[in-house]
């Protein structure tokens, strides 16, 4: 079964500085690269997890697949074709495939108009007549469970809860195959959080949608994806099915992260802080394995080889010259103990 | 009320003035933080954690209205203090950090500059002064502290300011500090960094700390005392092992419930608390929890609960308690 | 999600132009005097704009010498010129030439500003370049010099008055709705409508324009005084409209030129510029208050 979307390499930069500019103070390299070599395919029907934090890339990720920032190298394959490559009407059709919930829900719908016309608006970008939209609206309303006298609110009446199911709405509007969702949690009280979830979830279900969710919290990540990626300064550096990392991370900063989150049991406290220190500037990239200058399993060779993605296990790979599990047969497991708190 | 709590928030109830009618953000409310220890106010959006934080300081807007009530900082009330003697206070025995690090300091001077200025009550020498801020700036974990005592906020992380924000609330040495959501902002990884020094740092001060939160995971590594805040009510407080193993108010049990890590099994379908947050301009009747609550009956609707202690170090407001 | 309490839980907010419901903007409107007062002001010189021909006592225009400086009486409420003119009349005349000159050519202004400061905002950059180059080269003229040099070379009339306020004003308006379109671009609502197809000119028409209307209108109903003023000032310099014109500028100029034998004169004339400048002075920033909910009183 082809796979409903395929990344190929991505490659998304950005300018750091002007061309002038640059000749002038003689930078080499003048771009920030903030998506580099990603390669992923995404099964319909599942959801697939984009797991990083900040200046990992995973938001531009979001952006470059759905082409609202364009794309340097590499290649997006969505239900066989390449959208993204093929103008104006190649883009037209694919947007009406894939729709993207942005982070902040009442930030991301426009001021001044009511829901009404937030959630119709699809239909008149694509020049589909000929629908009665206050049914229509009414209709997206229900499927995301408000009432249907929302219609006449504007943003700033609404909830945070609210926005975000008037976002979903919006994204379901013209049915599309494949939904980016950017943080779907983001400021929400964890009373609530479910709720958006379980809509998502019962979504899925009943319109055999697929998702791609993008998120830094990775207690949701583990309830609600079937694949995740671990994204570090534009790179996958680990990538396989949900339930096989979380029973065994192999990249050192996958285990950090999940070390880091704080577990809601005064038993189970964090004796050390495994990640110190920061994310290195994209401007400053560290050589060789660019995590090398926060891993606690770091040897010299680390600092001059950048590892490529290796199979940890069949669909399972990491970027790593010493991954932590100890099974595999090309691992090598250094003197420097590695700490595996489970 | 103890003697040895540095701060004792004693039945108080502030109104906010707002063009469409009162708000009632605190009613009631009743916490102590004792000496020395590290307590936690746990509360989601409209429970009025940050304005308790500003009462703690007597920072209030304008508009807020004490409508009833006290803050004890040392024995005396906070909002009932002349504006000077609360200046003395601030910045020495009591002081704040806040989610943006930008609130504390000043994007136009200097970390150097401001620490010192921080330190304007003493008598010593600027010489002195400085040294203590490369000290305190060192032992919050940022590298070449001399050095960097001449850099401007901007040329640092949002996690570095953070930890500058905490220096300059532990420089005078305060008996309280007030963290309200100081890691909300920062990267997961930062944060676990950030709750691991308050931790060690609380060691050497020997000061109070109080914590306010929405994330339980932070609550339960760093607090020894919880206190849960719903709709502008303490609904339960007690020590960290009894909220989170033995809570007693439905609403603290099903935070617990509800936080996806707390789930050992992998579910798709993740539980909630059904509803929304009341209006605080048209307070319910009996207690505020009811038209939320999986046990209400219908005493609750009518009648607001007491405060029920439950054994000797926790108590909640709630009918199904019984003592 | 540690929102301030005035914030949160209070049910819907008063919501932005248009959809003020008249109970709120009355007693928005009853709680500030300056702007109730602005609104009177701002009524009584349109009114004597629109009804002058009906409401004046004699004919601004008929001279009549054997009443020339004559003090403020019963007869002539502000006194009569050196013409024999009736002056209240000429300033109730002079109130149509105001509204039309200050309302029209900052109508046009904003209307020509808006349409390049979206342009400039939201297009290209070496278009916002080149047009910021423009923008700026106008802006920096000061301006009473380049209206009395476009109105030496093109000739005095109440359309070349409108159009050099055109040329001043419309550099203003253009910088500030780039600045408002630059902001707004970026924003998460419009990378939403992009995500859902929508192109540059629905983005800028449905989306960026209503939320960038409202603060230019505003600002444009405070600079009418200002453009009053400066018609005031080149005609009293001699290089604005020529008489019989009863423009305030011109009794202004007449007023001091007689200001030893009729010192009502400059009187009369300062009194409506004043008034002009307070009513929509007061009436504008009231009407700001009311928009920008960073600054929403509380009662």
């Amino acid at each position: 079964m082809s796979a409903l979307l395929e990344v190929d390499r991505l490659h998304v930069r950005f300018e750091a500085i002007g061309p002038i500019k640059a000749q002038l103070l003689r930078v080499g390299y003048r771009f920030l690269d903030a998506v580099l070599d990603v390669s992923f395919a995404v099964e319909s029907g599942t959801t697939f997890a984009l797991v990083g934090e900040s200046g990992s890339g995973k938001s531009t990720l979001g952006r470059a697949i759905i082409g609202l920032t364009p794309i340097h190298a590499g290649r997006v394959r969505f239900d066989g074709r390449e959208p993204l490559a093929q103008g104006a009407a190649g883009l037209g059709a694919y947007r009406r495939n894939v729709a993207m919930m942005f982070q902040d829900p009442v930030a991301s719908l426009s001021p001044r108009l009511t829901v009404k016309s937030l959630i119709t608006e699809p239909f008149l970008i694509h020049g589909l007549k000929g629908k009665d939209l206050d049914a229509e609206a009414r209709r997206l309303l229900a499927l995301v469970g408000l009432p249907g006298d929302f219609v006449g609110r504007y943003p700033h009446q609404l909830s945070g809860g609210q926005a975000r199911r008037v976002g979903v709405a919006r994204a379901l509007a013209l049915s599309p195959k494949l939904i980016i969702a950017d943080e779907p949690t983001a400021g929400l009280d964890v009373s609530v959080q479910g709720e958006i979830l379980n809509l998502l979830a019962r979504l899925q279900r009943e319109l055999g949608l697929t998702y791609i969710i993008i998120t830094h919290n990775l207690a949701v990540v583990r309830h609600v994806s079937d694949e995740m990626a671990v994204m570090y300064m534009g790179r996958f550096v680990e990538h396989g099915p949900t339930s096989r990392i979380f029973a065994g991370a192999s990249h050192p900063y996958t285990h950090g992260l999940l070390a880091a989150q704080p577990l809601p049991d005064p038993d189970k406290r964090r004796a050390n802080v495994e990640l110190q220190g920061e994310v290195p500037s994209l401007a400053r990239r560290p050589s060789g394995c660019e995590f090398h200058t926060r891993c606690p399993r770091a040897q010299p060779l680390c600092r001059e080889v950048r590892p490529e993605p290796e199979p940890s296990a069949p669909n399972h790979t990491h970027r790593c010259h010493f991954p932590l599990t100890a099974a595999l047969a090309h691992a090598h497991v250094p003197p420097a103990e590695s700490r595996r708190i489970s | 009320m103890e003697a040895d709590a540095v701060l004792a928030v004693q039945d108080l109830s502030i109104d906010f003035q707002t063009p469409n009618g009162t708000v009632h953000a605190l009613r009631g409310v009743s916490l102590e933080v004792p000496r020395g220890s590290i307590v936690g106010i746990v509360g989601e959006s409209g429970s009025g954690k940050s304005t308790l934080a500003l009462a703690a300081m007597g920072l209030l807007p304008e508009n807020a209205v004490v409508r009833g009530g006290a803050v004890r900082f040392d024995g005396q009330d906070v909002l009932t203090m002349p504006p000077a003697q609360l200046r003395d206070l601030r910045g020495r025995r009591l002081s704040m950090v806040f989610q943006d690090p930008m609130t504390s300091l000043n994007p136009v001077l200097s970390i150097g500059t401001q620490m010192v200025d921080i330190q304007y009550r003493d008598r010593t020498g600027a010489a002195e002064k400085r040294r203590k801020a490369a000290a305190i700036l060192g032992r919050v974990g940022i590298p070449d502290p001399e050095q960097r005592l001449r850099r401007y906020p901007h040329e640092f992380s949002g996690g570095m300011r953070q930890r500058i924000a905490i220096a300059m609330g532990l420089l005078g040495n305060p008996a309280l500090l007030i963290a309200d959501e100081p890691t909300t902002a920062l990267d997961v990884t930062l944060e676990a960094q950030i709750i691991h020094l308050l931790r060690e740092l609380r060691r050497e001060f020997r000061g109070s700390i109080m914590f306010i939160s929405h994330n339980l995971g932070l609550i339960a590594e760093l607090c020894d005392h919880v206190v849960i805040l719903y709709a502008g009510e303490v609904v339960e407080h007690g020590t960290v092992h009894d909220i989170f193993h033995r809570p007693r108010h439905p609403y603290t049990e099903a935070l617990l419930v509800c936080d996806p890590a707390r789930i050992d099994e992998v579910r798709r379908e993740l539980p909630t608390i059904p509803g929304d947050v009341p209006n605080l301009l048209r307070v319910p009747e009996g207690c505020v929890f009811a038209p939320r609550c999986p046990k209400v009956f219908e005493r609750c609707r009518r009648e607001p609960p007491a405060d029920h202690p439950v054994g000797t170090t926790q108590s909640a407001r709630c009918h199904l308690v019984t003592a | 999600m540690s929102a301030p309490p005035s914030e949160i839980a209070i049910g819907p907010p008063i919501a932005p132009l248009p959809a003020v419901s008249g109970g709120r903007l009355l007693r928005r409107v009853r709680s500030d005097p300056l702007g109730l007062l602005g609104l009177a002001l701002v009524a009584l010189v349109v009114f004597c704009g629109l009804f002058a021909d009906w409401i004046a006592p004699y004919d601004p225009f008929k001279i009549n010498v054997p009443a020339m400086f004559s003090a403020p009486s019963a007869a002539h409420i502000m006194g009569t010129d050196n013409l024999g003119r009736d002056i209240f009349s000429r300033i109730l005349k002079g109130s149509q030439i105001a509204l039309v000159v200050g309302v029209s050519s900052i109508l046009i202004s904003q209307v020509i500003g808006l349409a390049l400061g979206l342009i400039a905002g939201y297009g290209p950059r070496w278009l916002d370049n080149a047009l910021i180059l423009v923008f700026d080269a106008v802006y920096s003229f000061p301006t009473v010099v380049l209206g009395a040099v476009l109105m030496a070379i093109v000739g005095a009339s109440v359309h070349t008055l409108m159009f050099v306020v055109v040329v001043i004003q419309t550099p203003a308006y253009a910088r500030l709705v780039r600045t408002a379109t630059l902001a707004k671009k970026n924003s998460d609502f419009v990378l939403a409508e992009r995500s859902l197809g929508a192109g540059p000119v629905r983005i800028l028409v449905r989306h960026i324009l209503p939320n960038i209307v409202g603060p230019l209108f505003i600002i444009g109903s405070m600079d009418i005084p200002a453009v009053i003023t400066l018609e005031a000032g080149l005609t009293y310099l001699g290089l604005g409209l020529p008489p019989p014109a009863p423009s305030w500028g011109r009794i202004l100029e007449e007023g001091y030129r007689f200001i030893r034998d009729a010192p009502w004169i400059v009187v009369a004339g300062g009194i409506p510029l004043i008034v002009t400048t307070l009513g929509f002075t007061f009436l504008g920033e009231s009407l700001r208050d009311l928009l920008d909910p960073k600054l929403r009183r509380i009662v």
